[in-house]
């Protein structure tokens, strides 16, 4: 199997499980956007986190900003292309595409946190301890998370839906309900490779007990590839949340969300900006996420930082 | 050999540099030989050596960040660094061919042998359709290999390591090559298909009048085939000359550290002379001749200037010491301490006992409603170590050796039989007790680089058995730096991480761990065969002397019947789950009673010539899923008889040694 990391064959013991949840193919992206980090070379970590950085305080200390009101209606400046006024212009009810550009972000980025952070723990637990006790519990945990794994991410978002109404929350449940197999199957892939290593065997030899050698000898190779995992996923459920409001199974209009105002642009081509700002701001972050990644691979992996 | 012809292939001064981090630096320092038909060139020499880079400067298939920066190339006098692509894939695989060590990566899982072995002559436009199929199954055929029509519709996966050698050699052979370059071509064989390859590989040489440049980092492989020796340390050849007449008299202080170093026949009991330090990285390479910090002779101008190769006797060394005069014939002698001590030691009180051990592992594959079948890992071994011996276990891949480490390890559960282990049967000890009882019994493995955790420290590492069993963290630290101490590595070596250390420092660690604690029984399953030959030395001699020193009891599993006589008291020889033979050490290497044991003995490539000619068995060894009926040695055994195939032999005793054989070798 080629994957992103088999093809800059530095991932070592990534890209074991499939971590797609079949929507589109992830694994083109954070290559194009590894390579593209190669190119920036040293600065990867800087630019990054500085992209990170400026978001997440842009996003905290909205409110206190200058800007205009996202939801405020003058239906007179309607569609006015980007000028000192409006920055990034104005949309077809006339209000301030910078200020909804930023406020946008207010939605799928705190949503995509709590997918990843909710799915992370839970996936990353489940995993190993599937992988060390083997067996039988493993063959049930394992069936359960392919279940899992089965639903369609947007058939399962249209379906919540459908019974409680739009909304972002309901979209935050569908994507965790589907999010945390995937980190179930990578870690455990990892721990059954891991567990019958010399080095672990060692370990057991000297008379550790099973959960310290699961916590301290085996996890500490797993979480840092499982980690570049989530900070990657990141991105990408910052994507697929602006494409549930693409569709309009995210967050409900009036309120700012990238995903919608993309939906909402793409309804006007000659106003370019309408759509592009809001795709851009996907877009850095989703970049940045990559980025950030590799980074902390590399930074963590005691292999690139000082090979012999 | 042949007659004085123009060399086929012709090196001069060849430059090859490597970049990493950045910085260029020069892997391969002016080497020139030359090699013609009908000769064997053997180029040997430990990792970082040089050696490989050479040859695949040669072929033109350098890896990446590698660049030839200098030196001709002559393939039958034409210069082939100059030559264009096209020519240069024309001379590959049609004149010059080359084989790998491993041969399981070197051939495609997906192709069936015979599309494989017939490539070369599809690519170089040399036969095709039919032509082709039927040379690919001739050639398999002179390889050796049985039924070549039905071998030549397997897959790789479906053949022994031998059987893909045969294959591999055949691929290479079939378009008629002048020069073929062998990569290391036995290193990952059994030593007794080994020798079946090593014959194939004489007979070729013998009969199509090739020329072979053979790369080994083993000096008993080279003496048995090489017609010319090049030993290579540093970058550059120090040593070059008609390996019998070399090997006799080595004029290299490196050559003469390397062939001191090696277990042999002569020398088997006492201290092996090793060479102290580790072979200089890419790096680090001191002023003057290379290997001076090493050397025994060294004297001041070797520390500022590098000899350069220059006649020595018949052949040319860079020595400035040799080149001044010839350095004498080498003496290899043992001080026979450990000879005088074994009798009392094999008198000693048991600290283990095995009994009937066996341990059988579900093969995994196959359909869900096929026959259920089984590794017969373990059959009913027995066996019993007394303290403060050495009990060395030999056996070839697949023998259960391992299997047998682990189950005395308690890492694995055994099926049947009982381990006593200071007075206790450790195959009932559950949670707390069990743990209690580790402390006693500690492994070395065979991989220094995956046995130390890479996300741990060195020190937390060697601590880790001594915190998981409640010693105070102050008492631990004090205790890490004692054992660090004992393994000749310093208590700075704490802060360190793995990736840091060489391979040698790695199983120093990896020494140091499982003597830190109250350790009476080490478990070393084959602790030196990932390290380089000069490095092996003072791994073999640190065991030895801790094991004076601390009193340890010892189980040394090697493939390596040479090194396990050397450092055992007693060998036990496994083969297919089965304990074959028993006995002293020294009686067990020098008079045989199992066919088996003979053949392995006779199978390990001396540099000393023994004279006698070798056994070389036939065939594979056996599938452990199906052994075979009766003795299981007996598909291999050049004694066999109708009986060995209907009854099992028992365990005979006599003296205190014992074998399984229905017809053993005579006592002379």
């Amino acid at each position: 199997m080629i994957d992103a990391d088999g093809l800059n064959g530095t991932g070592g013991l990534n890209g074991t499980g499939g971590r797609g949840l079949g929507l589109w193919q992830p694994r083109v992206i954070p290559y194009v956007m590894r390579q593209l980090g190669r190119a920036l070379g040293d600065y990867e970590r800087g630019i990054s986190f500085g992209i990170i950085g400026i978001w997440a305080i842009l996003l905290v200390i909205i409110p206190l900003l200058p800007l205009a009101n996202p939801l405020h209606q003058n239906v007179n400046i309607a569609l006015q292309s980007p000028s000192l006024a409006h920055l990034f212009g104005t949309d077809e009810l006339g209000r301030d595409m910078l200020s909804r550009t930023i406020w946008g972000g207010r939605q799928s980025v705190p949503a995509a946190l709590v997918v990843v952070c909710i799915g992370f723990p839970l996936g990353t637990v489940i995993g190993a301890f599937a992988g060390y006790v083997g067996g039988a519990v493993e063959e049930v945990i394992m069936r359960i998370t392919d279940m899992f794994l089965a639903f369609p991410v947007l058939v399962l978002a249209m379906a919540v839906s459908a019974a409680l109404g739009p909304s972002l929350y309901h979209g935050v449940i569908a994507l965790t309900i589907v999010w945390w197999p995937s980190y179930v199957r990578v870690t455990r892939g990892m721990v059954l490779e891991l567990k019958n290593r010399d080095f672990v065997l060692i370990s057991r030899a000297a008379g550790r007990r099973p959960l310290g050698i699961l916590s301290r000898v085996i996890m500490p190779n797993v979480l840092p590839s499982v980690l570049v995992m989530a900070a990657i996923d990141i991105g990408r459920a910052i994507l697929l949340f602006s494409m549930l409001s693409f569709l309009g199974l995210g967050a409900v209009p009036p309120t700012p969300e990238w995903g919608s105002m993309v939906s909402e642009g793409s309804m006007y081509m000659d106003q370019w900006w309408i759509a592009t700002f809001p795709g851009l701001a996907i877009l850095s972050l989703v970049f940045a996420f990559n980025l950030a990644g590799d980074s902390i691979r590399d930074a963590l992996d005691p292999w690139v930082t000082g090979r012999r | 050999m042949s007659e004085p012809s123009k060399p086929l292939l012709q090196v001069e001064g060849l430059h090859v540099t490597v970049v990493s981090d950045g910085v260029t630096r020069e892997a391969v320092r002016g080497v020139s030989f030359e090699v013609a038909a009908g000769e064997v060139l053997g180029i040997v020499g430990e990792s970082g050596s040089g050696k490989s880079l050479t040859v695949s400067a040669v072929t033109g298939l350098l890896p990446a960040r590698t660049r030839r920066t200098g030196g001709v190339i002559r393939f039958k006098g034409e210069d082939i660094t100059t030559a264009s692509r096209r020519r240069l894939t024309k001379i590959r695989g049609r004149q010059i061919a080359m084989v790998f060590q491993d041969s399981l990566t070197s051939l495609n899982p997906v192709k069936r042998i015979g599309e494989q072995v017939r490539e070369p002559l599809l690519l170089h436009d040399l036969a095709s359709g039919r032509a082709a199929t039927d040379a690919a199954e001739a050639a398999l055929r002179s390889m050796g290999i049985p039924d070549p029509h039905g071998a030549a519709r397997r897959y790789p996966h479906e053949f022994s390591g031998g059987m893909r050698q045969r294959a591999m050699i055949a691929t290479a052979l079939i378009a008629s090559p002048e020069l073929i370059i062998a990569d290391e071509p036995t290193t990952a064989l059994d030593v007794t298909v080994q020798a079946q390859i090593l014959d194939l590989w004489r007979r070729l040489v013998r009969e199509s009048n090739l020329a072979l440049i053979l790369i080994s980092h083993d000096l008993g492989v080279m003496s048995d085939l090489a017609t010319t020796l090049a030993v290579m340390y540093a970058g550059r050849i120090v040593e070059l000359g008609p390996t019998r007449e070399l090997l006799a008299r080595p004029q290299h202080p490196y050559t003469r550290a390397l062939l001191g170093s090696m277990p042999t026949a002569a020398a088997s009991r006492g201290e092996l002379v090793a060479i102290s330090g580790e072979p200089p990285a890419l790096e680090a390479r001191p002023p003057g001749c290379p290997f001076h910090p090493r050397c025994s002779v060294a004297e001041d101008r070797c520390r500022v200037e590098e000899p350069d190769l220059a006649p020595v006797s018949s052949w040319t060394s860079a020595c400035w010491v040799a080149q001044r005069a010839p350095l004498p014939r080498l003496r290899v002698s043992g001080d026979g301490a450990l000879a005088e001590l074994t009798p009392a030691l094999e008198r000693g009180e048991p600290l283990l006992r095995v009994e009937g051990v066996t341990k059988h592992y579900p093969v995994v594959g196959g359909v869900p409603w096929g026959p259920r079948r089984e590794v017969h890992a373990l059959d009913g071994v027995s066996l019993e170590v007394r303290k403060g011996a050495t009990l060395g276990v030999v056996g070839e891949s697949g023998c259960g050796k391992s299997t047998l480490a682990r189950c005395i390890l308690r890492l694995t559960e055994v099926a049947a039989g009982s381990i006593v282990f200071r007075g206790t049967d450790i195959t009932k000890l559950r949670g707390e007790p069990l743990r209690r009882m580790r402390q006693y019994m500690q492994p070395i493995f065979q991989d220094p680089y995956s046995s130390l955790n890479p996300r741990t420290r060195i020190g937390e590492s060697v601590a880790e058995a001594l915190l998981v069993h409640g010693v105070p963290k102050r008492e631990a630290i004090r205790r890490v730096d004692e054992v660090l101490e004992y393994v000749a590595l310093g208590s700075h070596y704490r802060s360190r991480y793995p990736h840091n250390l060489s391979g040698g420092e790695r199983q120093r660690v990896g020494i140091a761990r499982a003597l830190v604690l109250d350790t009476e029984l080490l478990v070393a399953d084959e602790p030196i065969s990932a390290l380089d030959v000069s490095i092996q030395a003072q791994i073999l001699n640190l065991i030895k002397d801790l094991q004076r020193r601390l009193g340890l009891t010892i189980i040394f599993i090697s493939h390596d019947l040479r090194i396990v006589e050397h450092m055992s008291t007693r060998i036990l020889i496994l083969s297919l789950g089965k304990v074959v033979e028993v006995g002293p050490a020294h009686e067990i290497a020098e008079r045989p009673r199992h066919p088996y044991t003979q053949a392995l003995l006779s199978a390990v490539p001396f540099v000393e010539a023994s004279g006698k000619a070798r056994i070389v068995l036939a065939g594979d060894p056996p599938s452990p899923i199906d052994p075979p009926s009766g003795c299981r040695f007996r598909t291999r055994c050049p004694r066999a008889q109708a009986l060995c195939a209907e009854v099992e032999p028992a365990l005979e005793n006599a003296a205190d040694r014992s074998w399984a054989c229905h017809f053993p070798i005579e006592e002379p």
